[in-house]
């Protein structure tokens, strides 16, 4: 699924467990941090570029970083419990 | 024996003489005077003189009114009470009485006053009513002349605090009236007292040119100027200092016309007002602050269908004027506002031609559902006028700039344009129904944050404000603290990065293949390594004010 990013909202919460394989795009330099609440899969690939391009399995609380550079999501971090 | 000679025109208006007694009585009302007049003589144009008068005498003048001898008349004490009015000394007690039933209200009780007395003079002086100078206030007589005489009376009455009222009507005004420093006016309301301006060079002014005599203090209130498409100026504030402005409206200039125009004035509060134009042809401005005011605040206010702009702040003369110091507007605050318009023409909402430090905080600029607005109409417009003025520390925060409708967006929300670098700041702002967001010009810096997009279709169709490029080199200087994304080319290894403050934190993107160096300069990396980075790859540090250090890397 596309998971939805406000360009005034900078920290989410997504509660489902349908994988993330895109985000919707918002201004350059654009900064989020994503929280799961449930685990989930974040692909790389689309306009998500993750480190090493090998997708994320989030658990609960786990946390991914990212930045948006105009056309893609990249990686800046991540947490995982 | 001294003589005295009296106005007696209101009192006794077809009176052929009159007698002076010292006291009198009569068997009825209809019956002569008993007793002998002390002194009798004729009237003449108005203006009877008794000649065999005593110096400190209390004497009653008697006459007749319409064939019948009236009940009342003047006290006459030659020994003068000296009360100082408008400059000029009342000598007798039957000319204050005389002036206290002219300047009083429509209080009954004054109109007959036989024992008037200095306090009831200073009382009047306070309040100062344009119908008892003459204004007929029916909307066809023009009341031009007498409202210039109420308003001289007021600047002559004590310099410091008297006060103009205006009851309900409407004014017909075929000139220019000018309220000096001190005078305070208030009028009945903003839809009570109304000022119809007859013709263009027709104009209420708010000024006192010239140095340390500019106009100064004075609360204005509860009046609508009406320009009625013919006014160039409604109302024009000049050279006025320290002066609060409240509800009141505007409207209806005529071509090339302004509603308020506000020039080389300081510390001056416009708060709870409204202004109005109605023809699309006549390229009408609603507020235009120029020469080198500053200090002003405009707030809780609504502007509706001007076809030049709505508010447009310019140096408008080169140099700017005498006494202020500096050319251009600055230190304006626009606060609580709402712009609309509904016709169509190729105007701006907001027009910021020269000016420093202007706060546009909490606004609402909305084009109408109908509004047929073509591609390239901006909403706001920061400019330079080129006149020697530069335009720069502009701020927007909290605010909509609404466009058409989802399915006709026409309008840029914001130009940043100019031949200077304008400094413009977006804060919290909402663009709905825009065909683009902000067009920054090349050579810019305007930073947009904690902003919101519904339905416009290019946020940023020239320079992203939200990120920056950089080419790789040993020393990167010119790091922007507001900036928190750059992308670097390049690669040549990067030493130093500029201190920007203590806590802020940033991402690099790399096209090119940079070494960055933890040793030679600033940059503190994970475990003090150099970073060999390739494209795509990701480097986050934060700033200690003196240092930066990694936060994290994402390598690909």
């Amino acid at each position: 699924m596309i998971f939805k990013a406000n360009p005034a909202e900078r920290y989410y919460e997504p509660n489902s467990a349908k994988p993330i394989d895109g985000i919707t795009a918002t201004a350059r330099g654009h900064e989020i941090t994503l929280r799961f609440l449930q685990s989930r899969k974040v692909v790389s690939g689309g306009n998500i570029s993750l480190s090493g391009s090998i997708d994320m399995a989030a658990k609960r609380n786990d946390l991914l970083c990212l930045v948006f550079d105009g056309e893609v999501w990249h990686e800046t971090s991540r947490v995982v419990k | 024996m001294p003589s005295v000679t009296l106005d007696v025109s209101a009192v006794y208006p077809d009176a052929t003489s009159l007698g002076a007694y010292v006291s009198w009585t009569q068997s009825s009302q209809s019956s002569a005077p008993l007793g002998t007049p002390v002194d009798t003589s004729t009237v003449s144009s108005g203006e009877v003189t008794f000649d065999n008068l005593t110096e400190d005498e209390t004497y009653l003048a008697v006459g007749q009114v319409s064939g019948a001898w009236v009940k009342y008349g003047f006290t006459v004490n030659l020994s003068p009470p000296g009360v100082l009015v408008n400059g000029v000394e009342l000598a007798t007690q039957e000319a204050l009485d005389a002036e206290v039933s002219t300047r009083a209200s429509a209080d009954s009780s004054l109109d007959t006053r036989t024992d008037a007395t200095e306090a009831d003079i200073a009382v009047l002086n306070e309040f100062i009513n344009v119908k008892n100078y003459g204004c007929v206030g029916d909307g066809t007589t023009d009341d031009t002349t007498a409202w210039n005489a109420a308003l001289a009376a007021a600047e002559a009455a004590t310099g410091s605090g008297a006060k103009v009222v205006a009851p309900s009507g409407s004014y017909l005004l075929d000139g220019e009236i000018n309220f000096d420093q001190f005078v305070t006016f208030e009028g009945a309301g903003a839809r009570e007292t109304i000022l119809k301006l007859n013709d263009a060079g027709s104009s209420i002014h708010f000024n006192e040119y010239g140095g340390a005599t500019n106009s100064r203090g004075g609360e204005v209130s509860g009046f609508h100027i009406d320009g009625q498409n013919l006014a160039t100026t409604c109302m024009d504030v000049h050279h006025s200092v320290n002066r609060n402005f409240r509800d009141f409206r505007v409207s209806r200039p005529g071509e090339d016309g302004i509603a308020l125009l506000v020039r080389a004035a300081q510390n001056c509060n416009f708060i709870g007002f409204d202004a109005e134009a109605t023809r699309a042809t006549l390229n009408t401005t609603g507020i235009k602050v120029t020469e080198s005011s500053g200090s002003c605040r405009f707030s809780k206010y609504s502007l509706n269908e001007f076809s030049y702009a709505d508010i447009h702040v310019t140096q408008d003369t080169a140099g700017g004027q005498e006494g202020i110091g500096y050319p251009e507007p600055r230190f304006i605050s626009f606060d609580d506002g709402i712009v609309e318009r509904g016709v169509t023409t190729t105007a701006c909402l907001i027009r910021v031609h020269s000016g420093r430090d202007l706060w546009f905080t909490r606004q609402v600029l909305a084009l109408g559902v109908g509004d047929t607005v073509s591609a390239g109409y901006n909403i706001v417009e920061v400019n330079d006028d080129g006149a020697g003025a530069t335009t720069r520390q502009i701020y927007f925060d909290m605010g909509h700039t609404a466009g058409c409708t989802s399915s006709a967006k026409y309008s840029t929300a914001f130009d940043i344009s100019g031949s200077v670098d304008t400094y413009t700041s977006i804060r919290r702002w909402q663009f709905g129904n825009n065909l683009e967001g902000v067009n920054i010009a090349s050579g810019q810096t305007c930073t947009v944050k904690d902003y919101n997009n519904t339905s416009t279709t290019t946020m940023f169709p020239g320079i992203d404000p939200n990120t920056q490029t950089k080419t790789a080199a040993n020393t990167i200087s010119t790091m922007d603290p507001q900036i928190d994304y750059y992308e670097v080319s390049g690669n040549t290894t990067i030493n130093t990065l500029n201190a920007t403050y203590s806590g802020h934190q940033i991402v690099l993107k790399f096209s090119g293949t940079p070494t960055v160096s933890s040793s030679a300069g600033n940059l503190k990396l994970s475990g003090l390594v150099d970073m060999s980075a390739t494209a795509d790859d990701l480097l986050c540090l934060v700033c200690d004010g003196t240092n930066w250090h990694e936060t994290s890397r994402v390598v690909k």
